[in-house]
């Protein structure tokens, strides 16, 4: 494919077009409050939706009553599993494991079991309390590890272990003079959406429904809905409302089906809304982990092997698991040059909470681990953090432990260089109190504080991989009013914060060569755009739109030829009596299924960052402050540089916040710090001056050679931000988040099994 | 939530009228409205203290000490350049509680009484012991932000960043209920939860908190206040510490030393303040203040890093006094 935008009717110069830093439309209204989230959806009369929750890990529903709750005033349906008309079980990706109201068990503490309508949320609340429900508590798991056993009970019909992924590459049994091993542990995170799952369902006339809801891939959200209602897909339309944030934790259904039952069952318009607390409880999380790795090297510390097992606990239901655990798996080794491996990563069924996609998407987790080892590695060799890597690292042609080849992407050697070349902070004694570890104002006047750098990189893919057919596509529409040509780009792409809109706006411009564009409100009256996940909207619908407007151009091509005119030289009004419409859908190239021994050409494309951190840490008290993160991106183009700086602050932070204090605290399967008063997120007090080096290595396939840009940011921050604690400490910290406990006493935790790395996980011995 | 009534009365004596059983009364409603919505109080009647005359500022007659009227919101004991030179620590504990809009809406007496934060406690589905139930869920569970001293039955923590720093200068209350008026000392007011005693303060039914006193001859202590927290706003601390003391040509004369985040009550040392008595707050007699500060520690599961943060904040804090 060519790459160089035409110029049609570019007499004056168009703003707006790629490559230009171009503000997000909605900035404004939001920072004033203005903009209508999901939450703030309305209609006169509307019923309001509540849901009753389990409060047990494991149970069987012995009996459920709600002849009660159906009698409270302003009550208008009571709805169980009983109720749900169509298929019972819903889930990503065919999945189908998860009941849309519980089947006679639960499987975690929160899971949805009956949903009511009433006229205020009081009443609907009131009488979910009001339902009365026995249940035989049971055996719950919760360590992963343990589920995975032959031996382990069974928590699901369909098993306790959600996917497993082998990964053979090389000699499985090759030897080095250097070897350093280390387990890993990897906490719990939560997206942190700001907006809370929210919803609006409008009953139709033709005994359909109409959603309106904050999501990430309204697609999908119809293909899991319209089955459970059993109604032809016809019948439902799915519209995007404002989404405060979605980081992953909208790829899963929450509001979704349950609204649109109670507003069939009712005929009324259903709002629901989740309260923060509930929040935590119904959206699924970032999968923890527990990493079991070695590495291997010659003594300059050039890597010889990798292993690991790594077993990923994916709570009650799948949701995303297997495809968390296949890229835990691909990216195991890191973006380096391993000509051997062997990697075991399970998913594994627990009675916790489900986790599902999360931003980096188990790229991070084994990074954090990897990363690790690899400065245990130069330790060992007598390498710095910056040499090791740049030793190592991939560059064009080069293979990753799947056996798929680099192609598209700077040198990691030269991206790491470029990352520690960036200006380091000043040190600790120019600065204010304020940028020191502990509060804002208190604490240390400076005692005690050792300033730490760590370095970081990582990679994952862009786009769906393993053969899946990922798609998306986008209606061009062309036409003239009195004030000229105007044109109306419409697809389905998930607008969740990172910028989809900017950037279609400004391919349209481009290919069009007018100012005025304008987009329709996501929809699934549009085919589908596939999910605002796996940094893959500006590859995906980007090119859709490309494409679209390049067939628009061309049909205006063959008007003004017609006319005997120029284009260039033609008022584009003058050929628009009729509009011009199209619609296209773009696919990316095949991508292969994994195969037994997990080698495959699976992924599209790969992003790739590097990222160095400075830490102050107050090594009495335990309390850190992180200083400064530099990054070297490679985003291939940045088609609009200021939102690629959005996202690589924001993931930074996100990155930041698990180094050092997001963690949800989870015990015997219950979320005990679901509030933004216990779960702790940064503060822009604790958020550092973000240098970002943006490397524009284009991509051969790429729409104008972008790559994608959201995870890569959220993938090596949080490992180099540990590495800098390490530094600074001298200790292991083989967790993440970092505490306190484990800088003062240096604690690491032990997953209390035996597993050597590169063994499968479900034969593990305790000791 | 429950369903409530609310009344906000002009007067004083209207208002402990109203504060019959099933009331209760309502100042920024910042830790009220919340414990309402998790269901963990249920008034039938809430009565709005914020329209009473005579119960916000604060006042500094010659002689006379100090008062600031309960009600007066945080924001205004923090901003007031005044009493900033009256007694600096007011700023400096206020500076790092909660965020802005909390502390314009918080008032000093809410900020006295509000409830301990244990996440346990919080939880409307855990009937814990300080709830009325038989076991204490965080001596064996999830402790991390837990007690490391003084606890009985509930290992919950004094959450207040007011609070030692009001303490480390003998503040005392003024309550006035209908049955009559008393003061006492602000530490008195705290009871670690033991025995039949499953609250944290020891304020009667009906009864109001009118004014916090601060003796004229208290004012001229020094004092110096720190808060270590898990990140740099908005979050209540992990270990605080409040000093104070009247330093006369480099000696020290009534010390007080009072740690918030450790112990279920703000947590004064008698013993290392006396060990302190006298001396010039130097390294030595800091460090040795500190290990007493926190003798008698038995940290829990996930706390033990309180503890050198504990001794670490409390000697910092000490040796601010003179450097
Ligand atoms: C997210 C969050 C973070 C916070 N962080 C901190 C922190 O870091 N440090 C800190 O110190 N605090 C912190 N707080 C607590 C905050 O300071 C208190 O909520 C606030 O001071 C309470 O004041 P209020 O006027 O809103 O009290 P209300 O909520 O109105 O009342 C609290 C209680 O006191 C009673 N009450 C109020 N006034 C009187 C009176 N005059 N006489 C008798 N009873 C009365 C009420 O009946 C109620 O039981 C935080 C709170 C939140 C929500
Ligand atoms: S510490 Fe106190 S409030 Fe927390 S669980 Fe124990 S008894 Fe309840």
């Amino acid at each position: 494919m060519t790459l160089a935008p035409p110029r049609p009717g570019a007499r004056v110069k168009v703003r707006g077009v790629i490559g230009e830093p171009a503000p997000r439309e909605d900035a404004v209204p939001k920072v004033k409050g203005e903009f209508q989230y999901a939450s703030d959806l309305w209609r006169e009369g509307m019923l309001h939706g509540a849901t009753l929750r389990s409060p047990y890990p494991f149970a069987r529903i012995r009996k459920v009553d709600v002849s009660a709750a159906a009698k409270l005033p302003g009550v208008r349906a009571v709805l169980t599993q009983d109720d749900v008309p169509g298929k019972k079980t819903y889930g990503l990706m065919d999945r189908d494991d998860q009941p849309v109201l519980a089947d006679g068990y639960v499987r975690f503490v929160g899971e949805p079991v009956a949903v009511v309508a009433a006229d205020t949320i009081e009443q609907a609340r009131a009488a979910t309390k009001a339902i009365v429900l026995e249940y035989e508590v049971l055996e719950p798991t919760f360590d992963p590890i343990a589920a995975i056993q032959p031996s382990a009970a069974k928590l699901h019909p369909k098993g306790n272990v959600l996917e497993r992924v082998r990964i053979l590459h090389g000699d499985p049994a090759a030897k080095a003079d250097v070897v350093v091993e280390g387990e890993y542990e990897f906490a719990m995170q939560d997206q942190a959406a700001l907006g809370p799952e929210a919803g609006l369902a409008i009953p139709r006339e033709d005994g359909g429904v109409t959603l309106h809801v904050a999501t990430q891939w309204l697609h999908e959200d119809l293909d899991q809905l319209a089955p459970c209602l059993g109604l032809p897909e016809s019948k439902v339309r799915i519209v995007l409302s404002g989404v405060g944030g979605a980081f992953g934790a909208r790829e899963d259904t929450s509001i979704q089906i349950h609204a649109c039952l109670l507003a069939l069952k009712t005929r009324r318009a259903v709002r629901m809304t989740y309260g923060r607390e509930e929040s935590f409880f119904g959206h699924v999380h970032r999968h923890p982990a527990r990493l079991f790795y070695a590495h291997g090297a010659t003594k300059k510390g050039e890597l010889v092997f990798v292993r690991a097992t790594i077993v990923l606990d994916g709570g009650a239901y799948a949701s995303s698991s297997s495809a968390v655990v296949a890229n835990a798996g691909s990216f195991a080794a890191g973006p380096y040059r391993v000509p051997n491996a062997v990697v075991d990563c399970v998913g594994a069924r627990t009675n916790n909470p489900p986790t599902g996609a999360m931003r980096g998407f188990g790229a991070v987790q084994s990074c954090f681990a990897y990363e690790a080892q690899m400065d245990k590695l130069a330790k060992a060799c007598g390498l710095d953090a910056v040499e090791i890597r740049m030793r190592n690292g991939l560059v064009e042609g080069d293979a990753i432990i799947t056996s798929q080849p680099l192609v598209g992407s700077a040198p990691i050697a030269e991206i790491v260089r470029r990352c520690a070349s960036l200006p380091l902070p000043e040190t600790a004694a120019h600065r204010d109190q304020s940028e020191l570890p502990g509060g804002h104002a208190n604490v240390t006047r400076g005692e005690g504080v050792v300033r730490g750098v760590g370095y970081a990189v990582g990679f994952k893919n862009v786009c769906y991989s393993n053969g899946f057919d990922d798609f998306a596509t986008a209606r061009v529409r062309l036409f003239a009013d009195a004030e000229g040509p105007l044109a109306r780009v419409h697809t389905a792409a998930a607008e969740v914060g990172q910028g989809i809109n900017t950037v279609q706006l400004q391919i349209a411009r481009t290919e069009l060569g007018i100012e005025r564009v304008e987009l329709e409100t996501a929809d699934t009256n549009v085919g589908s755009a596939g999910s605002s996940s796996a940094s893959r909207q500006t590859w995906m619908t980007g090119h859709a739109v490309l494409q679209a407007c390049r067939e628009v151009r061309q049909e205006l091509v063959r008007r003004a030829e017609r006319e005997g005119l120029t284009l260039d030289r033609t008022d584009l009004a003058d050929l628009l009596d009729r509009p011009i419409e199209k619609t296209v859908t773009y696919r990316h190239q095949d991508t292969e299924k994994r195969r037994p021994d997990g080698q495959s050409r699976g992924h599209v494309a790969f992003m790739f960052a590097a990222h160095r951190a400075v830490v102050d840490v107050d090594v009495e008290t335990g309390l850190v402050k992180v200083v400064q993160v530099a990054t070297a991106q490679d985003v291939g183009k940045a088609i609009n540089p200021l939102g690629v700086i959005g996202q690589i602050e924001g993931g930074i932070a996100q990155g930041v916040g698990l180094a050092v204090m997001e963690e949800l605290i989870v015990e015997k399967g219950r979320i005990r710090n679901a509030s933004f008063t216990d779960y702790l997120i940064p503060t822009i007090l604790d958020m550092p001056p973000v240098i970002a080096d943006v490397i524009e290595h284009p991509h051969p396939d790429g729409p104008y050679g972008a790559k994608g840009v959201g995870e890569a940011p959220t993938i090596s921050s949080t490992a180099a931000v540990v590495a800098a604690i390490r530094a600074a400490t001298n200790r292991d910290l083989e967790r993440v988040p970092v505490r306190p406990d484990d800088i003062v006493f240096g604690t690491s935790s032990r997953s209390g099994w035996r597993i050597a790395p590169g063994d499968d996980p479900r034969r593990a011995v305790r000791g | 939530m429950n369903a409530f009534s609310y009344v906000r009365p002009r007067t004083l004596s209207d208002g402990l009228r109203l504060l019959r059983s099933g009331a209760s009364a309502l100042a920024g409603g910042t830790d009220l409205l919340g414990l309402m919505k998790d269901g963990l109080a249920r008034p039938e009647l809430l009565v709005d203290l914020t329209g009473i005359e005579g119960l916000r500022g604060w006042s500094r007659a010659k002689g006379k000490g100090l008062r600031i009227g309960a009600l007066t919101p945080l924001v205004e004991l923090e901003e007031a350049e005044e009493l900033h030179r009256a007694m600096p620590i007011l700023r400096e504990s206020l500076r790092d509680a909660a965020t802005l809009q909390l502390r314009t809406m918080g008032t000093v007496g809410g900020n006295l009484l509000q409830r301990n934060r244990c996440w346990y406690f919080r939880d409307q589905a855990t009937a814990c012991w300080l709830k009325g139930g038989t076991k204490c869920f965080a001596v064996e569970g999830e402790n991390r932000l837990h007690a490391i001293l003084g606890a009985h039955e509930c290992v919950a923590v004094a959450p207040s960043d007011l609070v030692p720093a009001l303490i480390a200068y003998d503040a005392e209350i003024a309550l006035a209920s209908s049955r009559g008026r008393r003061t006492m000392k602000l530490a008195d007011l705290y009871v670690a939860p033991h025995g039949r005693e499953r609250r944290e303060h020891v304020l009667r039914p009906g009864e109001l908190i009118t004014e916090v006193r601060v003796s004229e001859s208290a004012l001229a202590r020094k004092g110096a206040f720190q808060k270590a927290m898990e990140r740099k706003a908005w979050s209540f601390a992990l270990v605080s510490v409040a000093a104070a003391a009247r330093i006369e040509r480099g000696v020290a004369r009534d010390v007080r030393l009072v740690l918030g985040g450790v112990a279920p009550i703000p947590w004064r040392v008698v013993a290392a303040e006396r060990g302190l008595e006298g001396s010039g707050f130097d390294e030595a007699a800091c460090a040795e203040a500190a290990d007493r500060a926190l003798q008698g520690a038995a940290p829990l599961r996930d706390n033990g890093y309180k503890l050198p943060l504990a001794r670490e904040l409390v000697r910092r804090t000490l040796r601010s006094l003179v450097v």
